[in-house]
């Protein structure tokens, strides 16, 4: 039979190569989500490696690596420090050769534009320069080191994504206003001009010890072994010698803390990547499907021959999956080839939006390659099940008969009961996630089922749909009734070909109306919470700098500048986020009306709660709660219970408590109350006069917040749609081959359509309508998926989100851009349609 | 030879009003002048028309008969412009179809030429209705509503429109297929072997329409046969042999076609 395969796959080149195109892509994006992440894992790995370099140990306050592992942006209190005398002390044990003391701080740069680099996306860092080159783990790429307060020295990467050199001055914040300083030297790390975006600022040691916020102190202290001294033995020296306020860790643990702190993020951004991939891969199913389908209903005859001169259909069955075997594994060995050209492309492509990531030369792990092969296999023989069986079914006498065989009666029950079946599954798996706390896998298990569901169901109801839709371009002329006609003949091949167009489609559409749903209740929550005047948000995660404050206080337009720190407390067995405030800043700034207790109460401290929390609690104006502050578990009185609708936080609670007990956070917001008779414009421009110094922070008025929230969803929302963008790129090859496989199917009647006066053009024309009629299938079977998945993602409870909206700028985009897709896609089949032969197409068989 | 058939002018026109210069009465509804058509070339060159010369008169019914390979098809085809001539001319109502680009070609064979072919005539995804205005709906005309109902009535289609070609017998496939083809009213009809796959009931019904489409509506039809039944409802026949002409029987019967033949191959 595997004589039979290989003719198979070679009498069919063409058609194969474009399913084969398909399992490359699909499987070529999963092995370049998979190259990608190795390769960031190794080059980290190496980074931290390099770092280390020379020093064989680290001392650093106890307990301060656990605050580490959220990647720096702890809840805001001081950092753990060192005596700097301890670096003395170090430096004369005998198994020290060498040993400097770091300060840790941060910095912001101020971009030309005037905008601070970095904002909340990657650490804005400042260090101390060595006075040992050999256990600094910067290397100086160009210009000195800084010597004197005015003097920065700055990450080669940052410098050449800013277009600054050696000489130039730039704005810098440390904790205050924004100052200038000269760029004297830049730097790297190993190999690498930047580390993952990150800026980092170096000052000289005196500049450092008064500008990082220790008071002089270390945050840590690197040293290297004396000649001679095993580095562990040096570690248990440090340990003696040191006491209990420190802890001290070899080289190795230091890089594997590191690599372990960055671990999840590789992870998160690996998994979102196979994410995207695997959908590319499931539309090219559907592809395959499709190919498989109509490659074999054209073959019918030939099959009936073999079964008629003896072959059995267990021997059939077994060649044509072969061919979808062969097609699968090579197609995923190509792909495992393209993963390599993906992952690079991935690397470039963050390169050049400033994201110099470690990891020069690609990791390929076998694994990959296996990945990769076997994907490809398996879903290229799954999607070839279906269609290989129903072709096998062809009875014998079939070869014997001028008619094509129709398909087995009774199949559309057997398909409707599945689709319905894999729908209510689905359904089922997804509401486990969303409603009902189980994990991803139920989430993702359970879209594709409803994605298969919808597919098998979508040929019952393609014929009428397809008839609605396709009415437009009816009215237009025989080319688009035909088109249209055209479209409805073969159902399940226009729905197949529509479906994976459909999944495109439905994810853009879930999370345009996610992100909608999610902007509206942003705005409701902004508008009716926003008793305030204006709104002053740090921009990075140094936060609301005191003088900022200050300066705010002392403007004669503002009445009340309320800062708010936002820090997750555990409340219970559970860690809210709590505003902690100062009660008359909260009673100036807000109206609560109180469903329980007094407000006013609350100046006596204590807490006020939301009433969906206190409801939730059982708690009620009086009552205690536990919260646990730094200094220990305190009790707390409930004031009062507010109707917390439209508030971030469903928790207020006094600064005085919190500071009381040991609690620091940083302010990243200040309420501002403008004084009586000051007008909004006049407000807001003399507070942004007052802080034309303090770019770290932004001021916002009502709109202005909701837009500068809004422009942040946007941009989420634009990454997603450009990788699911992907998908839609394999549906389009689908509607290609489909089209073009449908196009030599229908040879002899386009030659008919000719002989009897359709011009070329014509022809063209009502390949593309047909083209566009799938697409607008697609796009509706998408639409009428998304937006119930977005309602139902709306309607989950964490999200928080009261408003469900549907964007229909987007939605209509997606639909245009899904035409745009069916146009571009029937091109190829419309020139080819076009250009056939009359005479030759006539006599086709 | 046999004398040329010219159509009686007495003959009422029943396309009324059609009278440019180019259809004028006297001109033949289709002709060749030295019609060549070749394939393939050097040694291997199969000559499938070798000169043919010929005038289809309007209103006539021409059968075309002769053996396998003779060049029947390939002389149809260069006739009805879905083929081009190697060399010579070919009109049709007088355009010369070598000075047509492939548009205009097209545009001539959907308003002035019709076409039944052996089998495989009509778009399976539209009803006979559909199939039959398909010419009209290409060139974007209204179909006169008058002729349309001659015409089905002619063909006893009318209880027929609304069914797709798989609903259809053969008999009443081809029937559409006649009158797709007579819908236009077209300079000509060509035919090949548009009842070679009926029996011989239907292929009988099918040729009396035919004739009667010639005498009632004054249509040109070309066709191409194997049988000297159909032969003998035609008005002439031409035999052809080896991509000539070497025989034109006038007012033919099935007696004489098969005499000729029975001549033509001893
Ligand atoms: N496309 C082609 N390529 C090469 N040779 C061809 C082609 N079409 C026809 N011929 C040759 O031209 C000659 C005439 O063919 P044609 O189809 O016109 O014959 P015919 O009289 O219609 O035969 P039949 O009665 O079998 O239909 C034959 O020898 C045939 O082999
Ligand atoms: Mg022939």
């Amino acid at each position: 039979m595997w004589t039979l395969t290989w003719k198979g796959l070679l009498a069919n080149r063409a058609r194969f190569l474009l399913t084969g195109l398909a399992v490359v892509l699909g499987t070529g994006f999963v092995a370049g989500a998979l190259t990608f992440g190795d390769t960031l894992e190794q080059g980290f790995e190496d980074l931290f490696t390099s770092i280390v370099g020379e020093t064989d140990a680290v001392v650093r306050p106890a307990g301060s690596g656990a605050s580490a592992e959220d990647g720096g942006f702890a809840d805001g209190g001081p950092p753990q420090t060192l005596d700097p005398e301890l670096v003395m002390d170090v430096r004369a044990l005998d198994a020290v050769r060498v040993a400097e003391g770091e300060i840790e701080g941060m910095a912001v740069l101020i971009g030309d534009d005037g905008e601070p680099i970095g904002q909340f996306g990657p650490p804005t860092l400042a260090y101390n320069v060595f006075d040992n080159d050999e256990l600094d783990p910067a290397e100086l790429r160009a210009g000195r080191w800084p010597q004197v307060a005015g003097e920065i020295a700055i990450d080669a990467g940052t410098a050449g994504s800013e277009d600054w050199s050696i000489g130039d001055e730039v704005g810098v914040v440390f904790d205050g206003p924004v100052e200038r300083a000269e760029i004297v030297g830049t730097f790297g790390v190993g190999e690498l001009d930047n580390l993952a975006g990150a800026s980092i600022v170096l000052l000289d040691a005196a500049t450092a010890a008064d500008r990082l916020g220790t008071d002089g102190r270390y945050t840590s202290i690197y040293a290297a072994a004396a000649t001679g001294t095993d580095p562990d033995d040096l570690v248990d020296t440090l340990t003696t010698a040191l006491g209990d306020d420190v802890e001290v860790l070899t080289a190795e643990e230091i890089a594997d803390e590191d690599q372990a702190a960055i671990a999840p993020f590789i992870e998160i951004f690996s998994t979102v990547l196979l994410v995207f991939a695997v959908i590319a891969l499931l539309v090219g199913g559907f592809l395959i499907f499709n190919t498989f389908t109509i490659v074999l209903a054209g073959r019918l005859k030939e099959l009936a021959l073999l079964r008629a001169v003896g072959a059995g259909r267990a021997q059939l069955l077994s060649a044509v999956l072969g061919e979808a075997a062969v097609v699968g594994v090579v197609g995923g060995a190509l792909g495992a080839a393209f993963g390599l050209v993906v992952a690079f492309a991935l690397q470039a492509l963050l390169g050049v939006i400033g994201i110099e990531l470690p990891g020069d030369s690609l990791v390929i792990l076998p694994r990959t390659i296996i990945v990769s092969v076997a994907l490809g296999a398996v879903i290229t023989v799954l999607a070839s099940l279906v269609p290989a069986r129903r072709a096998v079914q062809v009875p014998p006498v079939a070869a014997l008969t001028e008619v094509a065989v129709a398909a087995p009666a009774g199949r559309g029950i057997l398909r409707t009961v599945a689709g319905v079946v894999l729908l209510v599954a689905g359904s089922v798996g997804m509401g486990a996630t969303l409603f009902g706390g189980a994990g991803a896998a139920s989430l993702g298990a359970g879209a594709v089922a409803i994605f298969l569901g919808v597919a098998a169901l979508a040929s019952l109801i393609a014929r009428p749909v397809t008839s609605v839709l396709g009415w437009p371009a009816a009215r237009a002329g025989m080319s688009g009734e035909l088109a249209r006609a055209n479209a409805m003949r073969n159902p399940r091949r226009t729905a197949a070909t529509a479906s994976a167009l459909m999944i495109g489609l439905a994810l853009v559409a879930f999370v345009s109306i996610f992100s909608a749903s999610l902007q509206a209740t942003i705005d409701g929550a902004i508008e009716r919470s926003f008793v305030v005047d204006a709104f002053v948000q740090a921009g990075t995660v140094g936060g609301v700098p005191q003088q900022v404050t200050d300066e705010l206080d002392a403007l004669t337009e503002v009445e009340v500048a309320a800062p708010v720190r936002a820090t997750q407390l555990p409340i219970g067995d559970g860690n809210p986020t709590v505003a902690v405030m100062a009660p008359e800043d909260v009673l100036a700034v807000f109206d609560f009306e109180a469903v329980d207790g007094e407000v006013a109460g609350f100046t006596e401290g204590g807490m006020i709660v939301a009433e969906s929390t206190a409801d939730a609690r059982g708690l009620s104006a009086g009552d205690t709660v536990t919260v646990g502050l730094p200094d220990g578990e305190v009790d707390v009185t409930v004031r009062a219970v507010i109707d917390g609708s439209g508030l971030d936080t469903s928790w207020f609670l006094d600064l005085d408590t919190f500071a009381a007990n040991g609690g620091e956070a940083t302010v990243f917001n200040l309420y501002v109350q403008f004084a009586d008779g000051v007008g909004a414009e006049a407000g807001i421009t003399a507070v942004e006069t007052a802080l034309a110094d303090f770019p770290q922070v932004g001021v916002f008025d009502q709109a202005g917040l909701a837009e500068a929230i809004g422009a942040q969803l946007d941009q989420l929302l634009g990454v997603v749609v450009a990788l699911l963008a992907l998908s839609v790129l394999v549906a389009l090859l689908g509607i290609v081959n489909t089209l073009a496989l449908s196009v030599v199917e229908r040879t002899r009647e386009i030659g008919l359509l000719r002989a009897v006066g359709m011009t070329r053009s014509q022809v063209r024309s009502m390949v593309r309508k047909e083209a566009v009629t799938v697409a607008l299938l697609g796009a509706a079977l998408g639409l009428a998926l998304g937006i119930p998945f977005g309602a139902a993602f709306t309607s989950v409870e964490a999200f928080n989100i009261d408003t469900f909206a549907l964007p229909w700028l987007q939605l209509g985009i997606g639909v245009v851009v899904a035409v745009l897709a069916g146009l571009v896609a029937g091109v190829i089949p419309a020139r080819r349609a076009a250009r056939m032969d009359v005479l030759r197409a006539l006599q086709s068989d | 030879m046999s004398s040329d058939p010219t159509p009686e002018p007495t003959r009422p026109d029943p396309r009324g009003d059609h009278a440019e210069p180019a259809r004028a009465i006297d001109r033949p509804a289709a002709e060749t002048v030295d019609l060549v058509r070749t394939y393939g070339d050097g040694d291997a060159v199969v000559r499938a028309v070798d000169g043919i010369s010929l005038q289809v008169p309007r209103g006539s019914f021409v059968a075309v008969m002769g053996p396998s390979g003779s060049g029947k098809s390939t002389l149809l085809h260069c006739l009805a412009g879905l083929d081009r001539p190697t060399s010579g001319t070919v009109r049709i109502g007088g355009t010369d179809l070598d000075l047509l680009k492939d548009k205009a070609l097209t545009v001539l064979r959907r308003d002035r030429v019709g076409f039944v072919f052996q089998a495989f005539n009509l778009v399976p995804t539209l009803t006979a209705q559909e199939n039959i205005l398909l010419p009209l709906k290409l060139g974007r005309r209204a179909p006169d509503a008058e002729w349309f109902d001659r015409i089905i009535d002619q063909l006893g289609l009318r209880d027929r429109l609304a069914h797709r070609p798989p609903e259809l017998s053969g008999g009443q496939q081809q029937r559409v297929a006649v009158a797709r083809a007579l819908v236009t009213r077209p300079d000509i009809v060509f035919g090949d072997e548009p009842t070679g796959n009926l029996d011989r009931a239907s292929g009988t019904e099918l040729l009396a329409l035919l004739r009667r489409s010639v005498d009632e509506f004054g249509q040109t039809i070309v066709m191409v046969t194997h049988d000297p039944a159909a032969a003998a409802a035609a008005d002439r026949v031409w035999f052809l042999a080896d991509g000539r002409v070497v025989d034109d029987v006038s007012a033919p019967t099935v007696d004489r076609v098969l005499e000729r033949i029975r001549d033509l191959e001893g």
